[in-house]
């Protein structure tokens, strides 16, 4: 079995705020060093696990979650897929893959941005449609932040967006469309939590989902969590979770530093007079 | 880049295994297994187990139709041990150009291999086929097996314009 290490990036930065210097942290996947054909499985991608082990057949392993190339916007690369492309659990149980984040302290600020696709070719044979999501777990076992899809009724290459803090989310108005490139970005600060959305190609920028209460206890984050949730029969489903340029960090928004900087200005300049 | 350039790579992994010829090659793109939970019933006491299958159908330029189906079981032999059973059923449907009926040929094997609880193998697998021949049969009549085939998606992904709700 062909095991590739991930490049897994953790970039120390030191990020002069306030006269103080601000140790800056973040986590990023965008597994560029892993092969085509990897799978999460049994350490298989370094620094993500599987819970639920990828069933066998005919003397095969038929893949739940896999690294395979595709093209968000900004040229053809690996990113990682799971769904009920090649198989599915006999029970219907959700599979998630997780990927570590412990490395990173997330005191007051977190951001988090990703590539996301759902890949679903509606005109097949496989007529169900599942579920997916992501969240930002803690240290307790608990959805911090999640973001969650849902098949839209009645439109079928379409999904339904919800978001939410501490375990519970809301429906939205906004949906994703099937074989579609996003980013979406979480800006969690110890005030609020936004979650916004965009094209994969960045050609715009992201427009906002909802804002929501804090995160409680932002600095126990340490995983973040892509899951399938197979909501049609066992069998009948064929879709995938394509995600990929996976990157959370401590540091502000570059508009809540600016912000600071300039409160931080205008004390000096009251405090001078 | 195109995706046929991709499917290689993609579909070279991990249909890792019996390097023996398949009688559903799954290595070569394009075939879902299919598992669900069944009643298998052994000596009259019903059992749970997880069926895995696969299948594929094919039409020849001259209209005759090739279907293969193939599925896999876990079942107690029924004097404490565990058998798993592949069949693999062949059907050659071949048309008739006067009638519009096919003639159909339908091939099962079905190989049993004594097995331990974890499906290690312990015994040789023996193997048991039979064929049937009918003739006259309308199309509407074949019963040929649903395909577990799907059209793989283009990774080639759109870029949506998103537009805030608000």
């Amino acid at each position: 079995m062909m095991t590739k290490l991930l490049k897994l990036r953790v970039a120390l930065a030191s990020l002069p705020l306030f006269g103080s210097a601000m140790a800056a942290t973040s986590v990023t996947y965008d597994f560029e060093s892993s092969t085509s054909g990897d799978l999460f499985e049994e350490g298989g991608v370094s620094g993500w696990s599987q819970d639920t082990a990828n069933p066998t057949a005919f003397d095969q392993t038929i893949p739940l979650a896999y690294i395979s190339t595709t093209n968000f916007g900004g040229g053809s690369s690996n990113a990682a897929h799971l769904g009920t492309q090649f198989a599915n659990t006999a029970n219907n149980s959700d599979t998630t893959l997780t990927g570590d984040l412990s490395s990173v302290n997330f005191a007051n600020y977190l951001t988090a941005s990703f590539s996301l696709a759902i890949l679903d070719n509606s005109a097949d044979s496989f007529e169900g449609r599942d579920g997916f999501s992501v969240a930002l777990g803690n240290a307790a076992g608990q959805q911090a932040a999640t973001i969650g899809f849902t098949p839209t009724a009645g439109v079928n290459e379409s999904w339904d967006i919800q978001v939410g803090t501490n375990g519970s989310t809301s429906t939205t108005s906004l949906q994703v469309l099937g074989l579609s490139s996003y980013n979406f970005k979480i800006v969690a600060t110890e005030i609020s939590t936004s979650f916004s959305f965009g094209p994969g190609d960045l050609s715009t920028g992201n427009v906002g989902i909802l804002n929501t209460a804090p995160i409680t206890s932002l600095n126990t984050v340490n995983s973040i969590v892509f899951g399938h949730d197979p909501l049609a029969d066992a069998g009948t489903s064929s879709n995938t979770l394509a995600f990929d340029d996976i990157n959370v960090q401590n540091v502000p928004e570059p508009s809540s530093s600016l912000l600071m900087v300039l409160c931080a200005g205008l004390m000096a300049i009251r405090r001078r007079r | 880049m195109k995706f046929k350039n991709l499917l290689v790579p993609l579909l070279g992994w991990v249909f890792l295994g019996s390097a023996n010829a398949q009688f559903i090659d799954l290595g070569a793109g394009g075939v879902k297994v299919v598992f669900k939970t069944v009643d298998i019933v052994v000596n009259g006491i019903t059992f749970p187990a997880t069926q895995a299958s696969a299948s594929v159908m094919e039409t020849a330029a001259d209209g005759t139709i090739t279907a293969k189906l193939q599925t896999q079981v876990q079942v107690p032999d029924g004097s404490g041990g565990f058998e798993r059973e592949i069949i693999q059923k062949t059907t050659v449907a071949t048309p008739d150009t006067v009638t519009g009926t096919f003639d159909v040929q339908t091939t099962t094997e079905v190989l049993t291999t004594p097995v331990d609880t974890n499906g290690a193998v312990i015994d040789a697998t023996t193997t048991e086929t039979t064929v049937v021949d009918e003739e006259d049969v309308d199309e509407n009549a074949l019963d040929l097996p649903p395909t577990t085939s799907f059209i793989a998606v283009d990774p080639e992904l759109d870029i949506p314009v998103v537009i805030s709700a608000e």
